[in-house]
């Protein structure tokens, strides 16, 4: 009897525990009960979105974070927007900017657009904006090329000299040296026009309780922890959107927002790397995956202070079995780069081969180099990227057969950033994805011509001016055949860093949600999106 | 006894202060400048040592921490440097949702935990025993964020009777609370069966029995209270931890507690909301000592506090 009745309860418990593991991969979605009250509940159509907390203000100037675009795109505006194959076109402008002949002067021309309080956006707003971009610090140096920035920044003068507003519908931007990505830099979320007046009224609250736009929708409410809600604009400048609210619920964990999106409390979830497999395989959710690629990728940033020699450096680029890796760590939803500027960009090389793997090669050139006996590498990870940690610990199994002893270095955020600033990193795991569609933006971090290269320490001169040749032509022949030397000598000839994979990034959509796009930029637009 | 108290107030505050001292000097340890994180990649020297300034972290590291002793003085805590929210209302809004899950749970890791340890007791060494203290072993043995997760999905997306996430309805209150509490629990029903089995064994419950009492009797009024000096102290630590916040719980859950403040705090090196983070945890722990250490006079008659106590 005692026997009968403990083994009765333990069985009892381990088939409850059972049958709760292994139902959530293969438990049908009851995403067509969730979509449909969403939708008819209360008469309203609502896009329920799981994400991460920001757990800081929703302003892009204050805080570079992408998880906080995601909110704030279909909120702010910029003035030009960046559109799905790479291309610019006018968003709050009546045309695209003139460039006059100085190759310095842009001219622009205001449309009649209503910012959420119902004011009228007006050259002051846009000059108000851009200058609270270099006073806020994060991404001043977007503003860089613009007349006076030095002044601003130095503290000499409060303004932007080189930003002249003719009228409330015209105003002009003077750059202090070319710089032909300038628009593309204008179309990035860091650019957001805000309503001065409201902007100045809401002081630190701006972000956290006030966010106004331009854009489609606007910000009802924000509280940390919990979650935003954002109702339409009717007065949109791109017509009013069809769907009335969005929910976005704040969820830490990936596995259970992809649970919520399964019960149907949710419309849109990220698919985590790690999480695909699983659910690529369930019947009923596959159909439900949607993906994108996103313009850039991870790679291993070397410290050329510590790592000099570059024939080390080619060794470690020979060591990393970048297949395996895509298929082992990324399940095969990634791929191994030819080119660190990705191929959506000007300057990918289109004729390069894929980096190599040769483990005997890279301990011949480890011998030349005075390692016959083997390498020791200490490689660091940022403990918030589990791409980033489990890249690193495939490579270390890797890292072997060319005789190199990899340490793997998990180190927090705010470590991270201390120990990239400082040189405490002989070689990271790091990623990097455009700001704005510009080769520009994909090297700049290597460049030393930038006051933010600090991880690298890298400094060849010939890359640097091709940098700045490269910023100087509006010429797409001559652009293209700059960045290709560019990256030739960083990644083949310096092997400053070493490109590791090209991700592609998943998320699962209600099916009834439609109209609704993810561009390369990682931007959300839901201003045309439906709820069938 | 109140001049006892006293004294404790003032190892209190003593405590309180040593703590926020290593902390902040920690803090200077560890890699991670704040004013780095804060301005991310695009920022140069002129920029950091600007914003530097703005913080108060320029002067020198003494100054900085009478700074920080005079605001809590004056109960002002600073601000975060990311939200810029006054640390004491981050730290209200955390304490009163991780307060809510901390007593759900506490109630029913207490009320499982001693059910269960006594039913265990009083049929030692029969299969009712047996189950429960395996339950009990699982209980303790088992993640919890594991018991989350597998809470989650039979009850949140399988059986569909519960949420799966988030803290703003009751419904919603019960699955974190079950598996926070489930490890304690466990503990708890443990620490109860040993200490009921010394009681049981005791003479005076012989004496009792001897004398007529009822079963019932003896347990509820001789027994169940001296077996609780060790009860109370484990459960007094275990609300302790409660209270300060799970954060595995927290983010299986999305629930904005106290352990997701401070991990948070921490790895932005958000140093005022982690000062107020750690002194918060540290006062929690201080009182919720003090308050068992007070219970124990109340419980057992023997023991006395103050001028003459033993």
């Amino acid at each position: 009897m005692k026997k009968g009745l403990q083994v009765l309860l333990s069985a009892s418990l381990i088939i409850g525990l059972l049958a709760g593991c292994g139902s959530g991969a293969q438990t049908a979605p009851a995403s067509s009960s969730a979509g449909g009250s969403s939708t008819a509940s209360a008469g309203t159509k609502t896009i329920r979105i799981a994400a991460v907390d920001p757990q800081v203000p929703l302003d892009m100037q204050q805080n570079t974070y992408s998880i906080i675009m995601r909110l704030t795109d279909n909120v702010a505006e910029s003035l030009i927007s960046s559109q799905k194959d790479g291309s610019l076109a006018p968003l709050l402008l009546d045309q695209m900017p003139t460039l006059f002949e100085d190759k310095l002067t842009y001219s622009f021309t205001l449309k009649s657009v209503k910012f959420h309080d119902g004011t009228t956006l007006a050259s002051s707003d846009v000059k108000y904006s851009l200058e609270r971009l270099v006073k806020e610090e994060k991404m001043a140096s977007l503003m860089a090329y613009v007349a006076g920035y030095d002044a601003m920044e130095s503290g000499k003068a409060t303004e932007l000299s080189g930003i002249k507003v003719v009228d409330d519908t015209h105003f002009t931007i003077t750059l202090s040296k070319p710089y032909s990505p300038f628009l593309s830099v204008l179309s990035t979320p860091y650019a957001a026009i805000y309503p001065k007046a409201a902007c100045e009224a809401a002081g630190d609250t701006w972000g956290l309780k006030t966010l106004i736009g331009t854009g489609p929708f606007k910000l009802d409410s924000y509280t940390a922890g919990s979650g935003a809600e954002f109702s339409k604009f009717s007065d949109y400048h791109g017509g009013a959107p069809k769907i009335d609210k969005i929910s976005y619920k704040f969820i830490e964990d990936p596995n259970t927002q992809v649970l919520e999106y399964q019960k149907g409390n949710v419309d849109f979830v990220d698919l985590d790397n790690s999480l695909y497999p699983v659910y690529s395989s369930n019947a009923a959710l596959k159909d439900q995956i949607h993906s994108f690629q996103q313009a850039g990728g991870y790679y291993f940033n070397f410290n050329v202070k510590t790592i000099k020699d570059p024939k080390v450096r080619e060794a470690i680029s020979l060591a990393i079995d970048r297949k395996s890796i895509c298929d082992s760590v990324l399940h095969g939803t990634a791929s191994v780069p030819t080119s660190f500027i990705p191929a959506s960009l000007t300057g990918h090389d289109s004729s390069a081969q894929a980096f190599a793997y040769d483990p005997a090669k890279a301990k011949s050139l480890l011998a030349s180099a005075g390692y016959a006996s083997g390498y020791n590498l200490r490689v660091t990870v940022n403990t918030k990227s589990n791409l980033g940690k489990s890249i690193a610990t495939a490579f270390q199994q890797e890292a072997k057969a060319a005789g190199i002893n990899v340490t793997v270095e998990p180190v927090d955020s705010a470590a991270w950033s201390d120990m990239k600033k400082n040189g405490g990193m002989d070689c990271s795991v790091s990623n990097w994805y455009v700001d704005y569609n510009d080769p520009d933006s994909m090297l700049y971090p290597v460049s030393d011509n930038r006051a933010d290269l600090v991880s690298s320490f890298w400094h060849n001169a010939q890359f640097k001016q091709l940098m700045e040749d490269g910023v100087k032509t509006d010429d797409s022949a001559a652009r293209q055949k700059i960045y290709v030397q560019a990256e030739n000598i960083l990644t083949r000839q310096d092997f400053a860093i070493a490109p590791l994979i090209n991700e592609t990034k998943f998320y699962l959509l209600n099916p009834k949600v439609t109209g609704f796009e993810i561009n390369s930029d990682n931007r959300m637009d839901f201003s045309k999106a439906d709820i069938g | 006894m109140v001049s006892y108290i006293s004294k404790r107030i003032v190892q209190t505050a003593v405590v309180l202060l040593g703590i926020s001292l290593v902390t902040f000097l920690l803090l200077q340890v560890v890699p991670g400048d704040p004013v780095s994180l804060m301005l991310d990649r695009r920022a140069d020297p002129a920029t950091i040592a600007s914003v530097r300034h703005q913080l108060g972290l320029d002067v020198s590291l003494p100054q900085q921490y009478l700074n920080f002793v005079n605001g809590v003085i004056h109960m002002d805590l600073g601000n975060s440097y990311f939200t810029k929210e006054p640390v004491l209302f981050a730290l209200n809004r955390a304490f009163h949702v991780t307060l809510k899950l901390a007593s759900l749970s506490f109630v029913f890791a207490v009320v499982i935990g001693i059910s269960c340890g006594m039913i265990a007791a009083l049929y030692r060494g029969k299969a009712l025993d047996s189950s429960l203290m395996t339950l009990s072993i699982v209980g303790v043995s088992a993640p919890s964020f594991w018991i989350a997760i597998i809470l989650q999905i039979i009850f949140g997306l399988k059986l569909n009777l519960l949420p799966i996430s988030g803290f703003d309805t009751p419904a919603a209150y019960i699955l974190p609370s079950i598996a926070l509490g489930t490890r304690y629990a466990g503990s708890i029903a443990r620490i109860t069966r040993t200490s009921m089995l010394d009681v049981i064994k005791q003479d005076y419950i012989r004496t009792a029995r001897a004398k007529g009492a009822k079963r019932k009797a003896v347990i509820i009024h001789h027994a169940m209270k001296n077996a609780m000096i060790p009860i109370i102290t484990l459960v007094g630590t275990e609300l302790g931890n409660m209270l300060t916040g799970s954060m595995l719980i927290e983010k299986v859950f999305s629930i904005p507690g106290i352990g997701k403040l401070a991990v948070d705090s921490m790895s932005n090196r958000d140093l005022p909301l982690l000062e107020g983070t750690v002194m918060y945890i540290a006062l929690v722990f201080v009182a919720v000592n003090l308050l068992v250490d007070i219970s124990y006079a109340f419980i057992d008659p023997r023991i006395r506090y103050g001028k003459g106590a033993a």
